[in-house]
C-alpha cells in the first residue's frame, strides 16, 4: 500500500463492490431508513418552498415599510419584520429559491469538473495523475476570497459569479474523492476482465466504474450542497455574497447580525431555514449511503 | 520513506512558481490598486499618482515587477507591506502563532466531539443516539461561523461574563489567559468542523465493522470493546486523519470569519485585509507561505498513516 | 427511536418561534433632530470624585486599520486616529473656532495676507529628544512640495505657491500668492502637515515609526491588530499626559466593538451600531457612557453628470424630489443623523440660510416624465458592501418615480477605481473634517481632483463662484458667495447633501477627563483635546 491508497481509504469508506440497487425499491429502502426519512421530508419541504414559495408569499420581499420595522412575529407578520420593515416569512420563502440555486449550481459545476478531473487522474495514473493532483493542491491552497473577488470583478457581481467561485473552491475535494474511488476500482477484477476482452476505455469507465463510484459521490455531493449555502453566508459576511435585491438566507443572517440582541427574530428564522436545509440534505445523503451499501445488511 | 518525502517536497517548487504567477496576475486583474485604497478617497492629481506609483514600483511593466519580486523571493526576501512598511515575513510571523494555536485547538475540540459521537452513532446505528449524534454534529456545520460565534459571545461573554469576547494572548506569556481567550473561538470553529468528522468517522467505523476481520475477531470470542478499539477504530482513523489534514490546511488560511468575530489576529484576516487593501507583496507572500504549509501538513499526514497502519509504506 | 429525533426537531422549532414572538417590540422611534449644540450623552450619576491619577493603560477600539504611517501622505480615518496621539501641527482651531498655536507660539501676517511669520514654541522636543527648529519645519514643507514624494497637500500648497524660509532657528516665514482665507486651516491639518522629525523616514522614504512631538510615542506596531503607544516623558505640556500607555486595537466589526466595550475588554470604542446607540441613549448602561456629537461632515448622494440618464437635469431633479432625507435618516441612522442640505452643522459659521428642497413625489414624477425616460430606466448604483442597506432604501424611493436601481457592490479599492473612472450612475459619498467651505464645494469643478466624488459636475457659473470664494478673505463676503453656491447646487441638482453624520464614541466610566476634539474627524485636534488629560480611575 502506498500513500495513494490512503486517498482511497477515505472513499473506500463510502465504497462498495457490488452495483447498487436501482429503481423504486431504492425509494422504499430510503423510506425505511430513519435517517433518510427525516432527510427526505425536510428536503422535500425546502424544495417545495423554493418552487411554490413566491406564489404563496404574503408580501413583496423588497417592499420597505419603516413603520413596521422590527415587528416581532405576530398576526401581520408570521415571522416578524426585519430592520427595514420587510416581511421575514416572504423573504425566507424567496430565499429558499436563491439558496437552493446556490447549492445546486455550485455543486453541479464542482461535481462535473471534479468528476472529470478526478476520473482522469485516477484512471490514467502516472504523469497525468501527478500533474492534475498538483494543480488541485495549488487550487486548494489558494485563498478562496481572492478567487471570489477576481470573479466578481471580471464578471458582474451576481448569483452566478458567487456560485462559480464556490464551485471552483470545491473542485479539489471532489476530484480527490473521485480519484480515490477510481484508483480502487481500477484494480478490481472485473475491470481487468473487461480490458481483456478489449473494451474501450471510455465505455469501460461509463458502464463499469462510474456506477460503482456513484455512491460516495452522492454523499459528498449532498454534503457540499448544504455547506455551499453556509459558504455563501460567509461570503456575504465579507461583502461578496449574492447582491440585492435577491436575499439569500445568508444575507438575511448577516443583515440581522447587528440586531441579534434586540430583535432576534431577524436572525432566528433564516438561521433555522439554513440549519434545517443543511440537516435535511445531509441526513438524506447519509441515508442514501446507508441504503446503497449492501455490506451493512450483514451487521447486527 | 525519506526519498519519498524529499520527492514530495520537491514537487512543491513548480507548484509554488505556478501559484505565484497566478496570484500575481489575479490580484492585478481586480479593479483598483493600492494607491486607490490608501490615498484615493479624496481625489488625486496626476503628479501625486505618478510619485506614489513610482515609490511602490507600480509603474513598471508587470513582467518586470514579477521578475523583480521573484528574484527577491528566491533569496528569502518577500518584500515589504505597502501599508505598514513591515517586511512581509515579519508580518506573517506576527500572525502565524495565533492561527496555529486556534487551528490546533479547534481541531482538537472537533476530534473530542467527533470521535466519541461517531463511535456511538456507528455502534448504535439507527437508534435515537445515532440520530441525536448526527443532528448535533450537523448543527455544527449548518450554522455559519459568524452566527454561532456571536451567539456564543452573547451567552458566555456578555450575559454570563465567564469568558472574554475578543483577543489573543500568547500561551507563552500567560497560559491561563491564553486558554480563556481561546475557548470561544475554538469552540465556534471546532463545532463546525466536528460535523464533517463525525459523519466520516461514523461511516468509516461502519465500514470497518462490516469487514471480515471483525467477524473473525468476534468469532474468536474477543470482547466487543477490544474489537472496537484495538481493531476497527484504528483502521477507521485513516480517513479521519486525512480529513483532519485537509481541514488544517483550510484553517491555516481560511478562518477569517471567526477571526473577525473574535478579533483574533490570524493569518486569515491578514489575507482578506491585504486583498481588499491590494497590498500586493503581502498577498503574494502569504499565498506562498500557506502553500508551503499545506504541503508540509499533507506530508505529515502521510507520515502519520505509517504509524496508524504499519502496512502502509510510503513511496 | 427515530420519532425521538423528529420530536426533538419539532420542539426546537416551536421553542424558537415562541422565543421570537415573545420579544417585546422596540419602542417605535419618533424621529427627532438631536440638539446641535450639546452632544447627546447617556451617563449615570457621577461617583464621588477622586483626583486625577497618573499611570494606567487605555485600550481604544478603532474601527479601521491604519493604512499608512506617513503623516504627510495618510488621509484615511484610521491613520488620523494614530496621528493625533503622536504628531502635532503648527496651529489648530480651538473649541470656538479661533486658531491657536500648537507648535507655533505666535504668528503675524502681512497686510496683504501673503506673508506669514511664525515663531515656534521654545524647547519642544521630538520623541527622539531633539528640539524642534525652523529647519525641521522647512524640511517638512520642502518634502510636501517635492513632486516625487507623493504628499497629500502638494497640489494645494503648490497651487497657492507656498514658499518656506528659515529666518532663525525658531522663526519660519511662509509666503503665499493666494489662498489666504483657508491658509491657517491648511496648516491645521494634523495628518497632512504634521511636523515630524526627518529621521522618521528611512532611506527609501518610508515611515515605520512616527517621530513626532505628541503626548504619546509609538512603541509596538502590529498592522491589522494593534498599535501600542507609550507616554512621552518630554512632552512640552507639563503634567501631561497622565496615561502610561495607549493601545489602539483594530476591531472592524461594530458589533464586536460594542461587545468588547460591554465586557470591559476595551476602555473606549468608536462607531457603534446605531440601533444600539439609540437604545443606550434612552437606557444608559451603568458601566459605560455613549456620546454622539455632530461635526461638519456629511453623506451625499451623487449622480453622474457625464452620462445619461443623469446628464439630463430633469432626471436629476426627479431624484432630488424623490429622495426623502428624513426617511433615510430614520431607516439607516434611527433618526440620529442631522438632515441637511449643506455639510456644516447648524451652529457653524458656514451654515448658510438656504431652504432645503423637500421631497415631493408628484414633482418627482413630473420631472421624470419631462425627462422622457422610459418607466423602469436602469441606473447603476456603485456601492461598497457596508452601504447595502442605504442602497436598498434609496432603491425603494427611486422606484416610486420610475427608476430601476441596479446594484454594483464592490470592495473599496474597486469602488475608488470605478468611481474615478466615472463608471456609475449613482454613488454615496462621505466627507469628514470639513473646516472650510472650499473643501466640500471645491469638488464641484472639473479642475478638482475630487470631481468624480460629485459625479463630474462642472458649470461655468459654479467655477466663477468657487474662484471668488477662494480669493476672498473677508468672512461675511465669503458667506455671500457660498450661499449662492449652495443655491446653485440645489438648482442644478449637482449633488444631494443628505445628512450630518452622528459620530459616536463611548468609554467605560473608569475613563475620566476624555475630551473629544471639536472635530472628531480629528484632523485638527488642538493640544488641549483628546487623551492628553485623560486618566483611568481604577
Amino acid at each position: 500500500m502506498n500513500a495513494d491508497t490512503a486517498d482511497t481509504a477515505i472513499t473506500s469508506v463510502l465504497l462498495f463492490e457490488r452495483p447498487p440497487r436501482r429503481g423504486w425499491s431504492l425509494g422504499v429502502q430510503l423510506w425505511r431508513n430513519p435517517l433518510a426519512r427525516i432527510g427526505m421530508l425536510i428536503s422535500a419541504v425546502v424544495v417545495l418552498a423554493a418552487v411554490f414559495g413566491p406564489a404563496l408569499a404574503p408580501y413583496d420581499p423588497v417592499a420597505i415599510n419603516l413603520a413596521e420595522r422590527f415587528q416581532p412575529p405576530g398576526r401581520d407578520h408570521l415571522m416578524g419584520a426585519d430592520h427595514l420593515g420587510r416581511d421575514i416569512l416572504t423573504r425566507v420563502l424567496y430565499g429558499a429559491r436563491i439558496s437552493l440555486q446556490v447549492g445546486v449550481v455550485s455543486v453541479a459545476l464542482g461535481t462535473v469538473v471534479g468528476l472529470i478531473l478526478g476520473a482522469l487522474a485516477g484512471y490514467l495514473g502516472g504523469r497525468a495523475d501527478t500533474i492534475i493532483m498538483a494543480v488541485m493542491d495549488a487550487i486548494y491552497a489558494f485563498p478562496a476570497i481572492l478567487l471570489a473577488l477576481v470573479l466578481v470583478a471580471v464578471f458582474k457581481p451576481g448569483l452566478v459569479t458567487v456560485m462559480t467561485a464556490i464551485a471552483i473552491v470545491r473542485i479539489p475535494i471532489f476530484a480527490r474523492t473521485v480519484r480515490g474511488s477510481v484508483l480502487v476500482e481500477r484494480e478490481k477484477e472485473y475491470v481487468e476482465a473487461a480490458r481483456a476482452i478489449g473494451q474501450r476505455n471510455i465505455l469501460l469507465f461509463a458502464k463499469h466504474i462510474l456506477p460503482n463510484i456513484l455512491a460516495p459521490l452522492i454523499v459528498v455531493t449532498t454534503t457540499y450542497f448544504a455547506t455551499a449555502i453556509v459558504v455563501e453566508a460567509s461570503l456575504s459576511f465579507l461583502g461578496l455574497g449574492v447582491p440585492p435585491p435577491a436575499a439569500s438566507w445568508g444575507t438575511m443572517l448577516n443583515d440581522g447580525r447587528k440586531f441579534m440582541e434586540n430583535a432576534p427574530h431577524t436572525v432566528i428564522f433564516p438561521g433555522i431555514a439554513i440549519s434545517l436545509t443543511v440537516l435535511g440534505f445531509n441526513l438524506l445523503g447519509d441515508g442514501l449511503r446507508d441504503v446503497l451499501d449492501p455490506r451493512l445488511k450483514t451487521l447486527q | 520513506m525519506l526519498t519519498y518525502l524529499v520527492r514530495r517536497a520537491l514537487t512543491l517548487l513548480p507548484i509554488l512558481l505556478l501559484m505565484s504567477m497566478i496570484v500575481f496576475a489575479l490580484i492585478r486583474m481586480v479593479p483598483g490598486d493600492t494607491i486607490d485604497v490608501m490615498y484615493g478617497s479624496e481625489g488625486m492629481d496626476e503628479v501625486r499618482r505618478a510619485a506614489l506609483a513610482s515609490e511602490l514600483g507600480l509603474d513598471q511593466p508587470i513582467v518586470v515587477q514579477y521578475v523583480r519580486w521573484l528574484w527577491r523571493a528566491m533569496r528569502g526576501d518577500l518584500g515589504h507591506s505597502y501599508r505598514a512598511g513591515m517586511p512581509v515575513l515579519q508580518l506573517i510571523g506576527q500572525r502565524l502563532p495565533a492561527t496555529l494555536l486556534l487551528a490546533f485547538a479547534a481541531l482538537f475540540l472537533s476530534l473530542l466531539i467527533a470521535l466519541p459521537l461517531g463511535l456511538i452513532a456507528a455502534v448504535k446505528r439507527n437508534s435515537g443516539a445515532d440520530i441525536g449524534a448526527m443532528i448535533f454534529a450537523i448543527l455544527g456545520i449548518s450554522m455559519p461561523n459568524f452566527w454561532s460565534g456571536i451567539l456564543l459571545v452573547l451567552v458566555f461573554a456578555i450575559w454570563l461574563g465567564w469568558l472574554p469576547s475578543i483577543g489573543y494572548v500568547s500561551p507563552f506569556k500567560d497560559f491561563f489567559a491564553a486558554l480563556r481567550h481561546l475557548i470561544l473561538p475554538a469552540v465556534t470553529l471546532g463545532w463546525s468542523l466536528a460535523g464533517t468528522t463525525t459523519r466520516l468517522s461514523r461511516s468509516s467505523l461502519l465500514e470497518e465493522l462490516g469487514k471480515d476481520y471483525v467477524r473473525t475477531a468476534r468469532g474468536k470470542g474477543l470482547p466487543e470493546r477490544a474489537v472496537l478499539l484495538t481493531h476497527a477504530l484504528r483502521n477507521a482513523l485513516i480517513p479521519t486523519v486525512t480529513m483532519v489534514g485537509l481541514q488544517l490546511g483550510f484553517l491555516i488560511g481560511g478562518a477569517v470569519v471567526v477571526e473577525t468575530v473574535f478579533a483574533w489576529p490570524g493569518v486569515g484576516l491578514l489575507v482578506v485585509d491585504s486583498i481588499f487593501a491590494r497590498d500586493y507583496p503581502v498577498v503574494q507572500g502569504i499565498v506562498l507561505v500557506i502553500a508551503v504549509l499545506v504541503v508540509l501538513i499533507n506530508l505529515l499526514v502521510d507520515v502519520i498513516y505509517t504509524v496508524l497502519d504499519p502496512r502502509i509504506r510510503l513511496g | 427511536m427515530k420519532s425521538q429525533g423528529i420530536r426533538i426537531l419539532v420542539l426546537l422549532l416551536v421553542a424558537s418561534w415562541v422565543i421570537a414572538a415573545c420579544t417585546p417590540p422596540p419602542a417605535p422611534a419618533a424621529p427627532t433632530q438631536p440638539a446641535a449644540q450639546a452632544p447627546a450623552t447617556a451617563a449615570p450619576k457621577a461617583a464621588a470624585p477622586t483626583g486625577p491619577k497618573a499611570g494606567g493603560t487605555l485600550t481604544f477600539a478603532m474601527k479601521e486599520d491604519v493604512t499608512s504611517l506617513d503623516p504627510l501622505k495618510a488621509i484615511q480615518y484610521g491613520d488620523i486616529r494614530l496621528n493625533i496621539l503622536v504628531a502635532q501641527q503648527l496651529v489648530a482651531p480651538d473649541r470656538t473656532g479661533k486658531f491657536v498655536g500648537v507648535l507655533a507660539e505666535s504668528w503675524e501676517t502681512s497686510a496683504d495676507g501673503k506673508t506669514w511669520t511664525f515663531k515656534l514654541r521654545p524647547n519642544v522636543k521630538f520623541h527622539n529628544g531633539q528640539v524642534v527648529t525652523a529647519d525641521d519645519v522647512k524640511w517638512i514643507f520642502d518634502r510636501i512640495l517635492d513632486e516625487k514624494a507623493g504628499c497629500a497637500m502638494r497640489s494645494t500648497y503648490a497651487g497657492i505657491k507656498l514658499q518656506a524660509e528659515v529666518l532663525d532657528p525658531s522663526t519660519i516665514r511662509f509666503t503665499i500668492q493666494s489662498g489666504m482665507g483657508p491658509f491657517l486651516s491648511y496648516l491645521s491639518l494634523l495628518n497632512r502637515t504634521a511636523i515630524i522629525h526627518r529621521d522618521s523616514y528611512d532611506a527609501e522614504g518610508k515611515v515605520t515609526k512616527i517621530i513626532g512631538t505628541g503626548p504619546f510615542m509609538m512603541d509596538e506596531v502590529k498592522p491589522g491588530q494593534s498599535y501600542t503607544l507609550v507616554k512621552n516623558p518630554n512632552y512640552w505640556k507639563a503634567g501631561e499626559p497622565l496615561l502610561d500607555r495607549v493601545v489602539l486595537k483594530v476591531i472592524t466589526d461594530p458589533v464586536v466593538r460594542l461587545n468588547a466595550l460591554r465586557t470591559g475588554e476595551v476602555d473606549m470604542a468608536e462607531d457603534l451600531p446605531m440601533s444600539d446607540v439609540k437604545k443606550l441613549l434612552a437606557n444608559p448602561d451603568p458601566n459605560f457612557t455613549v456620546q454622539i456629537y455632530y461635526i461638519n461632515s456629511g453623506e451625499r448622494l451623487v449622480m453622474n453628470h457625464t452620462r445619461p440618464p443623469f446628464k439630463d437635469k430633469n432626471a436629476r431633479m426627479a431624484v432630488q424630489y424623490a429622495f426623502d432625507r428624513n426617511q433615510y435618516n430614520e431607516a439607516i441612522f434611527f433618526g440620529l443623523g442631522q438632515v441637511h442640505n449643506q455639510p456644516f452643522t447648524p451652529d457653524n459659521v458656514w451654515r448658510l440660510d438656504v431652504p432645503m428642497v423637500m421631497p415631493d413625489l408628484k414633482k418627482a414624477r413630473d420631472y421624470f416624465k419631462a425627462s422622457g425616460l422610459p418607466e423602469g430606466t436602469p441606473v447603476k448604483f456603485l456601492l461598497m458592501a457596508n452601504q447595502k442597506d442605504r442602497g436598498e432604501v434609496i432603491q425603494a424611493m427611486l422606484s416610486q418615480v420610475g427608476f430601476k436601481v441596479e446594484f454594483d457592490i464592490v470592495d473599496s479599492a474597486a469602488w475608488n477605481s470605478k468611481g474615478q473612472a466615472l463608471d456609475y450612475d449613482l454613488l454615496l459619498g462621505t466627507m469628514t473634517g470639513i473646516f472650510d467651505p472650499d473643501r466640500p464645494y471645491g469638488y464641484l469643478t472639473k479642475a478638482s481632483g475630487g470631481n468624480w466624488l460629485v459625479g463630474g459636475y462642472d458649470s461655468p457659473k459654479m467655477n466663477e463662484l468657487l474662484a471668488a470664494g477662494r480669493a476672498e478673505v473677508d468672512v461675511a463676503k465669503r458667506k455671500q458667495i457660498y450661499k449662492q453656491v449652495v443655491e446653485l447646487v440645489q438648482e442644478d441638482a449637482a449633488t444631494i447633501y443628505v445628512l450630518g453624520l452622528p459620530w459616536v464614541e463611548a468609554w467605560r466610566n473608569t475613563v475620566k477627563d476624555y475630551r473629544p476634539g471639536t472635530s472628531p474627524a480629528l484632523m485638527m485636534m488642538d493640544a488641549s483635546d483628546g487623551l492628553n488629560k485623560t486618566w483611568i480611575d481604577k
